[in-house]
């Protein structure tokens, strides 16, 4: 297995906004092997990082959280994505394409700097 | 709308944490478990598999610790964390924490309940611009009076010169008023109309009197105070307009004041007070107190230039009564205030040094304390708290002392307040009405919340100071130790300075206050009753009449089983109600009406000096045959005789008071009594002159009656044989004439109890500082007692060493505390009598107590260094 990177600061929350309107309610465990999984299991995604961001998440209301039944019998919570947080998700693509955009010109090794 | 949810959310998290952590657990437990799952799926070993999901989630505690700082407000939660944490400290050690908070209440709770009846007797009055509503005061400077009061003629003639738009008087007496089938006697004032129009204060019922009605022969009109209302008559509005029967007659009432009118002392009726009779026109005979509005427009500094005026002329035209005299204005709130300010300074400057003395034993306790925690402040340090979180964490500490002392400090201001107001001293009206001052009382506990936070975060400030390692190693760095023992040895001094002061102001107090009790007062005043009446004029109106129901009333008391005399005279000893006059005498012409000598008056019955056992130097007692018809007579006093007639005897001479009153003959010469507290502050000893009182008869009398054992057992039957003489004419203050002793010194008796409380705490606390320092310096030079024992010192060598230091600081604090004494104790002089400010026995009792219990103090820990054991000293650190 590779080596993987810790998720970054401040993307994970785009990630588990994404993952949750992809894929529906999902339990954190869930959502953590997703996003590893979207990865490519490049990305590593520790309780530590993924609780208190689910938390943050929750708090500012861009998702809900309710007590459900895993696949396998096991009481967990499932978290869900809200009408605010899909218009977040919304912004924040828009925002982080842009972003990823301009990264991708700068870091191009043969750019139009000669115009 | 995220940035206002947020915090709202974490605050409910905050609140509900235990479910929060429930949930947080279960959660991770879910993530484990799963993973494990995941793990065995893949077909690891189930040990492997929870190993592998325990090193794939990372720290479980790290996270939950994160989890956690994302959930909560940190500011609030670190801060409930001091709390719980200060909390935990001051309850781990209970004494310290005891006696700081209970000095601390001490001190805040007296201090802001006599700053609370300060403020409220000081508050100017709800009296429309009370800087223009003044006494007219007569001084007379040259004979050294002030304050007398006005003749009638004075007063007209005052009321026409146009300085005021209001000018009335009043006379200070007192009504026996009915209620129900009960006859009390009730304080109150005769006053004009104008008199209770000027302080410009509407009734709070009905209406006051107006100038029209007070007339000779006009109806009987009354105006009730509120207190009187609202007590006696159950605050029923419908009284306004009802007859109450007062003096035997029934008088119409017109109107209630407010609460807010200004009483001079426990004034509860008003009557219309009517200017007529003979004595109206004797410019002589003072007995009005005047009080009037300024003019509009007039300053006061030019009506006092006025007045002057005014009474230059009226000493020009009558010599003989207005020569010498000077009608002075004074505005109504720096009378009253005028009266209390004794009293005040004495308690105000009393509880300020105490509440000083509280900050010094905080501060040197904190000190103390701040020592011992040195180290634990250095081991805080060391894992990484940063200082300003330990000084945060001290600040907390003190303020939850301080909160806890501030609810604390509730209970000794209710009682201070309530004894205070238990004494109902003219001095200090309204003063059961005074609530505590929240104002105050928040000011005092964030004054020694200051001193406290101060020096409780010398322990912070050290751990910043010392290096840790240092710090670790001896607790305390040895410079900061020194500064530590000599700030510390600075509040002891002045803990000592303070509680000398206060001792010896008390000592003071109390000294008078024996020599009071002890003093012979000319009389025996053991197992002798007094009790007051007056006899309504409507009822009794001629000199027979009065002489009569006395007569027989002291008859009737005289037939009670117990009683071995009972006698008349119009005032006893003690009372502050003198009655005085110029003595002329046939032998020697006075030249200057300022030079003539001036007597004390009064009548009494011929057996009087026999039932108070006053002794009978010369000539003979008053007997029956010296009546109205006879030849009239006076009895005069010994110092008055030696003044008077040095060298000869005053037999036989003739004497008169007032220059038109009758000549008497003085038929005898008897011993002199003491006389009242108010008069001998204010005039020194007077002459006393009796006459008999089947020759002078007065409305007003007093009783003595001396019985075989405890007079006070007699009050119900005395009372019995009035009822069946006069139901209207009530018995009242019935005490012991020891008791009358003392009553005119109720402030004095205030002060010296406040004083002595004060005082004890302050030497409770001085203790205790001493205590303190000496023991604090013991345990940390134990080491240093334990190589000097074992070198061969002998244990009185160590003690020694240790108590030097000791009676240093004792000796520096009581010298500056007597200095200070000194220069301070004339602020009580007024309330002494018979000892001089500077009096040596109080000195060197005070000092004595104070030396005594210092060197017990600090004898006990010292002590302690002497039993060092050597060889534990030393391996001890």
């Amino acid at each position: 297995m590779a080596p993987r990177v810790e998720v970054w600061l401040g993307t994970l929350s785009v990630m588990v906004l994404k993952t949750l309107d992809t894929m529906g309610p999902l339990h954190g465990y869930g959502i953590a092997r997703r996003i590893e999984q979207t990865s490519g299991h490049r990305l590593a995604v520790h309780y530590g990082t993924l609780y208190p961001g689910l938390l943050q998440l929750e708090q500012d209301g861009f998702v809900s959280s309710e007590w459900g039944v895993s696949d396998n019998g096991r009481r967990a919570r499932y978290y869900a994505i809200t009408r605010a947080g899909k218009k977040r998700l919304a912004k924040q693509t828009a925002q982080w394409q842009q972003t990823t955009d301009i990264l991708e010109r700068f870091l191009r090794p043969h750019s139009e700097e000669v115009s | 709308m995220t940035a206002f949810r947020r915090p709202l959310a974490r605050l409910r998290a905050l609140l509900g944490r235990g479910a929060q952590d429930r949930r947080l657990a279960e959660e991770f437990e879910t993530h484990l478990l799963m993973q494990v799952d995941d793990n065995l799926r893949a077909g690891m070993s189930p040990e492997e598999a929870r190993r592998q999901a325990l090193l794939a989630s990372g720290g479980l505690q790290q996270a939950a610790e994160a989890v956690r700082d994302q959930r909560r407000l940190p500011l609030i939660e670190t801060t409930l964390q001091d709390v719980r944490y200060g909390w935990r400290m001051i309850t781990r050690a209970p004494g310290f924490s005891v006696v700081v908070v209970l000095t601390l209440a001490i001190g805040i709770g007296a201090n802001t309940a006599i700053y609370s009846l300060t403020e409220a007797v000081l508050t100017p009055l709800a009296i429309e611009s009370p800087n223009r509503v003044v006494f007219v005061w007569t001084d007379a400077a040259k004979r050294g009076w002030r304050q007398l009061p006005a003749s009638v003629p004075d007063f007209e003639d005052w009321a026409a010169s146009g300085l005021f738009d209001k000018l009335g008087a009043f006379v200070d007496t007192g009504f026996n008023v009915r209620l129900g089938d009960q006859t009390d006697r009730v304080s109150g004032l005769q006053i004009t109309a104008d008199g209770l129009a000027a302080f410009g204060i509407p009734p709070a019922l009905g209406r006051i009197f107006t100038t029209a009605e007070a007339v000779p022969g006009g109806a009987r009109l009354a105006v009730l105070g509120h207190a009187f209302w609202a007590s006696r008559l159950a605050a029923d509005p419908s009284v306004v307009g009802r007859d109450l029967v007062i003096d035997g007659s029934l008088h119409r009432v017109l109107g209630v004041l407010p609460e807010t009118f200004p009483r001079f002392g426990r004034e509860d009726i008003y009557t219309p007070l009517v200017l007529d009779g003979p004595a109206a026109a004797d410019r002589g005979k003072r007995n009005l107190t005047v009080i009037g509005r300024l003019a509009p427009g007039l300053r006061l500094a030019t009506a006092q230039q006025r007045m002057d005026e005014v009474s230059r002329h009226l000493a020009e035209q009558f010599p003989a009564t207005d020569g010498d005299c000077l009608a002075r204005l004074q505005p109504i709130g720096e009378a009253l205030v005028e009266d209390s300010r004794a009293i005040l300074t004495v308690l105000f400057g009393a509880v300020g040094l105490m509440l000083l003395a509280a900050c010094a034993n905080i501060a040197n306790l904190l000190l103390a304390r701040g020592t011992a925690r040195g180290r634990e402040m250095a081991l805080r340090a060391a894992i990484g708290a940063s200082h300003w979180r330990l000084c945060r964490q001290l600040l907390t500490e003190h303020l939850l002392l301080g909160a806890v002392a501030g609810v604390v400090a509730l209970l000794p201001a209710t009682i201070v307040m309530r004894f205070v107001a238990s004494f109902q001293l003219d001095e200090l009206p309204h003063t059961n009405l005074v609530g505590l001052n929240t104002r105050v009382l928040a000011f005092n506990v964030v004054l020694s919340l200051i001193a406290s936070v101060v020096f409780g975060l010398v322990p912070a400030w050290q751990a910043r100071q010392a290096d840790v390692r240092n710090g670790l190693k001896t607790a305390i760095g040895s410079a900061a130790g020194t500064i530590h023992r000599r700030l510390r040895g600075a509040f002891v001094i002045v803990e000592f300075a303070l509680a000398i002061v206060l001792l010896v102001a008390a000592g003071l107090l109390i000294r008078s206050f024996l020599q009071i009790r002890s003093s012979d007062p000319g009389y025996d005043p053991r197992h002798v009753l007094t009790m007051r009446v007056a006899l309504a004029e409507t009822r009794y109106p001629t000199p027979e009449a009065r002489l009569a129901y006395y007569t027989r009333l002291s008859e009737g008391l005289r037939r009670l089983p117990g009683v071995v005399g009972a006698s008349t005279a119009n005032e006893i000893p003690t009372t502050d109600d003198y009655h005085a006059a110029g003595l002329w005498t046939s032998d020697a012409a006075v030249a200057r009406a300022e030079d003539r000598t001036i007597v004390l008056y009064g009548s009494i019955m011929p057996d009087y000096p026999q039932v108070m056992r006053m002794p009978l130097l010369q000539g003979r007692a008053f007997v029956d045959a010296d009546r109205e018809k006879a030849p009239l007579v006076a009895i005069v006093d010994r110092s008055t005789a030696a003044r008077t007639w040095p060298g000869e005897s005053p037999i036989g001479k003739r004497l008169k008071l007032g220059s038109n009153e009758p000549w008497r003959e003085v038929v005898g010469v008897i011993g002199d009594a003491e006389q009242g507290v108010l008069l001998k502050l204010l005039k020194g000893r007077l002459g006393q002159v009796y006459l008999p009182f089947a020759q002078a008869p007065t409305t007003a009398g007093s009783l003595v009656v001396r019985a075989n054992g405890d007079p006070t057992a007699l009050t119900s039957a005395i009372r019995e044989v009035a009822h069946s003489i006069d139901v209207d004419q009530p018995l009242f203050q019935i005490r012991t004439v020891a008791d009358a002793r003392a009553a005119g010194r109720a402030a004095h008796r205030l002060a010296t109890t406040l004083l002595a409380t004060f005082g004890s705490v302050a030497l409770l606390m001085a203790t205790l500082g001493i205590y303190g320092v000496v023991a604090n310096n013991v345990g940390e030079r134990t080491r240093e007692f334990g190589i000097r024992l074992a070198l061969g010192a002998a244990p009185r060598d160590v003690l020694a060493v240790v108590f030097r230091n000791a009676v240093a600081l004792m000796v520096v604090g009581t010298g500056i505390g007597l200095v200070v004494a000194g220069a301070l104790t004339r602020v009580v002089s007024s309330l002494l009598v018979g000892v001089q400010p500077t009096d040596p026995a109080t000195y060197l009792a005070v000092v004595a107590v104070l030396g005594c219990l210092g060197a017990i103090a600090s004898y006990v820990p010292a002590r302690r260094a002497t039993r060092v054991d050597p060889t534990t000293a030393l391996r001890s650190e």
